[in-house]
């Protein structure tokens, strides 16, 4: 059978308006990862990577977080590569992540 | 060749080229076909010519997306062509013969977000789907598409279609 995106959000929609309310109140300490996403990075196993941190901040609620892909980063031979943004921080670079590395770094983060 | 890869590859291209809108057409069967078109802007007759060498690129990566993917394409017994006008957009096409599906709902999870627009429609074998980013926006009542919570349920949606 067919699930539409409002079956769904069915399930969903108790979390709505808490995410809403975060969004509105708590962007600016909004933690920013970004992964490189150019053939290189998409070769050395970015989609797997950014998919692995997507999963696991949705499984376990993770507020705060978000992920987002850029080009290429510059750096090849050491994709895929992380930029990991935290308020008030100077930003992070992780290089040769793998999705298990990816999932460290989210669980670290969530402390 | 992994049409899902292929897919990403080829939609990150057109919203690297400022597309508004990214409309993708996939249709399997005993062959595979491709088309992502963009209203993105655009290539010149030049680089249009240019556009799948190997370490040509118009947005100062290395050059290597189109190049691999065409390459591909003719490997697996098919071919990848492009259109394009400057300043309207470009569409690609890429056929094969040889090909596995891949994981699509990934690459749709990397390319959804609150920039653009992507408009997914596809025929795998005898299943049907269609998402709609603009339409999924209006569905998830103010949560951002680039939250992960949005993408979960876009992976969600497209596994769900296609099992």
């Amino acid at each position: 059978m067919k699930k539409s995106i409002a079956d769904i959000m069915a399930i969903r929609q108790s979390m709505q308006s808490e995410i809403i309310l975060r969004d509105n109140v708590d962007a600016e300490k909004e933690i920013h990862i970004i992964v490189g996403m150019g053939t290189c990075g998409i070769e050395a196993g970015a989609r797997e990577v950014f998919n692995a941190m997507v999963d696991y901040i949705e499984e376990h609620d993770l507020k705060g977080i978000r992920v987002t892909r850029t080009g290429c980063m510059g750096d090849c031979a050491d994709e895929p590569m992380i930029e990991v943004h935290v308020p008030g921080k100077e930003h992070e670079v992780y290089k040769k992540v793998t999705a298990k590395k990816a999932v460290e770094i989210i669980k670290k983060l969530a402390k | 060749m992994d049409l899902s890869f292929a897919l990403l590859e080829l939609a990150i291209n057109s919203l690297d080229a400022g597309a508004t809108l990214v409309k993708i057409y996939l249709k399997t069967g005993r062959r595979a076909y491709l088309k992502v078109s963009d209203n993105g802007k655009g290539m010149d007759e030049t680089a249009l010519k240019r556009a799948c060498d190997r370490g040509f690129s118009q947005k100062g990566s290395a050059g290597l997306g189109l190049y691999k993917t065409s390459k591909a394409a003719s490997e697996c017994g098919g071919s990848l062509k492009i259109h394009s006008k400057e300043g309207k957009g470009t569409s690609v096409v890429l056929r094969a013969r040889q090909f596995e599906t891949g994981d699509l709902a990934a690459s749709l999870a990397v390319i959804v977000d609150d920039k653009s627009d992507v408009v997914f429609k596809a025929r795998i074998g005898l299943k049907r789907i269609k998402l709609d980013s603009r339409r999924a926006r209006s569905e998830l009542c103010g949560i951002p598409l680039s939250d992960a919570r949005a993408k979960a349920i876009v992976k969600q949606y497209v596994n769900e279609n296609l099992k």
